[in-house]
């Protein structure tokens, strides 16, 4: 069956400001290559993690295939068609109901002055959907489902009278209510306290069974794709380095960098801890003005060679399904 | 719900000078209000009916504030006056919003070569001192003298918010500009909203807050340019009962010792620009978010 969403070779660079001085001096525009080349497919019903640190282009990623920002090059493919530089017109018509997005911040992508229910209803309106009566039985049972009962005590409350988990179960009712076929979340949990993190999650997950969701989760927490991803790609300075099911990728992690995270996560028992081999990796990653040479990791990888300054490595299958970008893996 | 949340934030259990300032504002302009409302039952004369009294008789128990030089009731004027000076000045500045608002909306929101253009013509009006521009478009509306009053009306106000609509336009797209950048502006587009859903229902509900003060203080700034105009006339007749107007030609009689006839009016342009100078003062200090933060 054809994946729901095929990306391939996706690149996108965000022009950097030039001070008045250069402009005169015509010297050449530089540019952010936030998302650099990058290849992976979504299959329908899924859960794919896009895992990496701050910087790394995986909120960019989320962005480019919900289309709030146009690709460089590339494309992408939803539903075997090319939507990459489909224009805002067309896209309002139909793949805005398809594919939703649910934001890091809840605090932020609520607009202030809009009730709940009216929040929730106005995909609905925009698209024509329902009316009325009609309408508000649809929040009010979108409201359930999310679990803000009992749902017409909350259909009139602003953002602001609620907690951050509350909101952000707004905001995922808002998404869910187009019943959209793809719903790209990006980090929905890394803004809220620890204590409620599960709980959304496992209100995800239920979700996604209940309406046969497929989702792109987006995320710098390695414990939380695994327990909420089928398939993950770690994405380090704009590029892909390993890409596999969460079992092959996060339990036998084959490129350095994946092991680095890995051994980042704390481990609450500390003997446990002290016992298990750690990969450090020493400093910051690079600026992606002018990222290395060769592979993007070599600066900062244990094992690097002079091949690795030289020459890029390709993402390359080593066992059915599991990719890595490596050159020590051979 | 955010009503009552907004008139807690403005009338507190804790307040300040600028709470009372705003009381103060308020009550002139209720005042002014009913002055110009009941100004036909309660002017003991009529206006523009010459020779009412004695000319130049100074205030006394007929004539509260005295006449002028053709014997009309300077009090019964001033009473009438009120009438042109609130209607030509908010006429003055709806316009001016209605026309400000919207293109700082656009402009802000749109950005690019629209945003460019529209900045420029703005920064450009507000570059040219405002008297002269108002007076420039006043008399461009008013060649050889309007044929009503009410025409005069409609041209005073027409120029004075000429003058007015860069500074609601700047503050406005000036606001627009931070809050298009809000996550909830990215939201609207991704569940599919077009562009006038976004401004009306996201951004404009979130950027408006600014250009209340600003309404007010123009306000203000529009009786008096208003009665500068007239003062030079180009706005109102000299025989309709306006503050400016009776400022204008009661001044010349200052060296006879007449200074009844030009002090009230002054005294009155005074009151309503102090008026809704402080109202818009108040709203400034107190709809500035950082304030609960002092």
């Amino acid at each position: 069956m054809r994946p729901l969403v095929e990306v391939e070779d996706l690149k996108k660079y965000f022009p950097v400001e030039r001070s008045f001085i250069e402009r005169i001096l015509s010297r050449k525009r530089r540019y952010v290559k936030a998302v650099d080349g990058i290849t992976f497919a979504i299959r329908r019903g899924e859960v794919f993690a896009l895992a990496g640190e701050s910087g790394c282009g995986k909120t960019t990623t989320a962005y480019l295939i919900v289309r709030l920002l146009e690709p460089t090059s590339g494309r992408i493919v939803f539903n075997g068609r090319d939507i990459t530089h489909e224009p805002e017109r067309s896209l309002r018509r139909w793949y805005r109901r398809r594919v939703q997005i649910i934001f890091q911040d809840p605090y932020a992508s609520l607009n202030p002055r809009m009730k709940v229910g009216e929040a929730i209803a106005h995909p609905l309106e925009i698209h024509g959907i329902a009316e009325g009566k009609e309408k508000k039985e649809m929040v009010l049972d979108m409201l359930r489902k999310v679990g803000l009962t009992p749902p017409e005590l909350f259909y009139n409350k602003y953002p602001h009278e609620l907690s951050g988990g509350q909101r952000q179960r707004v905001a995922i009712a808002r998404a869910l209510i187009l019943r959209p076929e793809l719903v790209v979340a990006d980090e929905p949990t890394s803004a809220l306290d620890v204590s409620i993190r599960s709980q959304i999650l496992k209100l995800l997950l239920e979700l996604k069974k209940e309406l046969n969701l497929t989702y792109l989760y987006i995320t710098h927490d390695l414990a939380t794709a695994y327990y909420i991803a089928d398939r993950i790609a770690v994405m380090y300075l704009g590029k892909i380095v390993e890409l596999g099911s969460v079992e092959d990728v996060l339990e036998n992690p084959l490129h350095p960098y994946t092991k680095a995270l890995l051994s980042a996560i704390p481990i609450p028992d500390p003997r446990m801890s002290r016992t298990r081999r750690r990969v450090k990796i020493p400093g910051e990653p690079p600026n992606p003005i002018n990222p290395p040479t060769g592979c993007r990791f070599h600066p900062r990888c244990p094992w690097a060679t002079k091949l690795c300054a030289v020459e890029e490595p390709e993402l390359r299958e080593v066992s059915p399904g599991h990719y890595v970008a490596c050159h020590m893996l051979k | 719900m955010l009503m009552t949340d907004v008139l807690r934030h403005v009338w507190p259990k804790r307040r300040g000078i600028e709470h009372y300032m705003l009381l103060m504002g308020i009550v002139i302009v209720i005042c002014l209000t009913i002055m110009a409302l009941l100004a036909p039952i309660i002017a003991p004369y009529d206006p523009i009916k010459t020779y009412v009294g004695k000319p130049y008789t100074p205030p006394c128990t007929e004539h509260l504030f005295g006449t002028d030089r053709m014997g009309r009731d300077v009090f019964s004027r001033i009473l009438w006056g009120a009438r042109s000076a609130l209607a030509v000045a908010s006429l003055a500045v709806v316009i001016a919003a209605a026309i400000g608002i919207p293109l700082g909306l656009l402009s802000g929101y749109i950005g690019g070569p629209i945003d460019r253009i529209l900045s420029l013509i703005m920064d450009s009006i507000y570059a040219f001192p405002s008297l002269i521009m108002a007076l420039a478009v006043a008399a461009a509306l008013n060649p050889g003298g309007a044929t009503s009053i009410t025409s005069a009306m409609i041209n005073t106000s027409l120029a004075i918010s000429v003058v007015y609509i860069p500074s609601y336009f700047r503050v406005v797209r000036a606001t627009v500009l931070s809050v298009r950048e809000n996550l909830y502006v990215k939201a609207a587009q991704a569940l599919g909203a077009d562009v006038l859903t976004i401004l009306t229902k996201y951004v404009a509900p979130n950027s408006l807050a600014p250009a209340i003060p600003i309404i007010s203080m123009n306000f203000a700034d529009a009786i008096l340019t208003a009665s500068g105009l007239s003062f030079l006339g180009v706005g109102l007749p000299p025989y309709f009962p306006d503050w400016g107007v009776d400022l204008a030609t009661g001044w010349r009689d200052l060296p006879n010792g007449a200074w009844w006839m030009s002090f009230f009016p002054g005294l009155m342009i005074f009151l309503a620009t102090l008026a809704f100078m402080m109202i818009g003062d108040a709203l400034n200090e107190l709809l500035n978010p950082r304030r609960g933060m002092k």
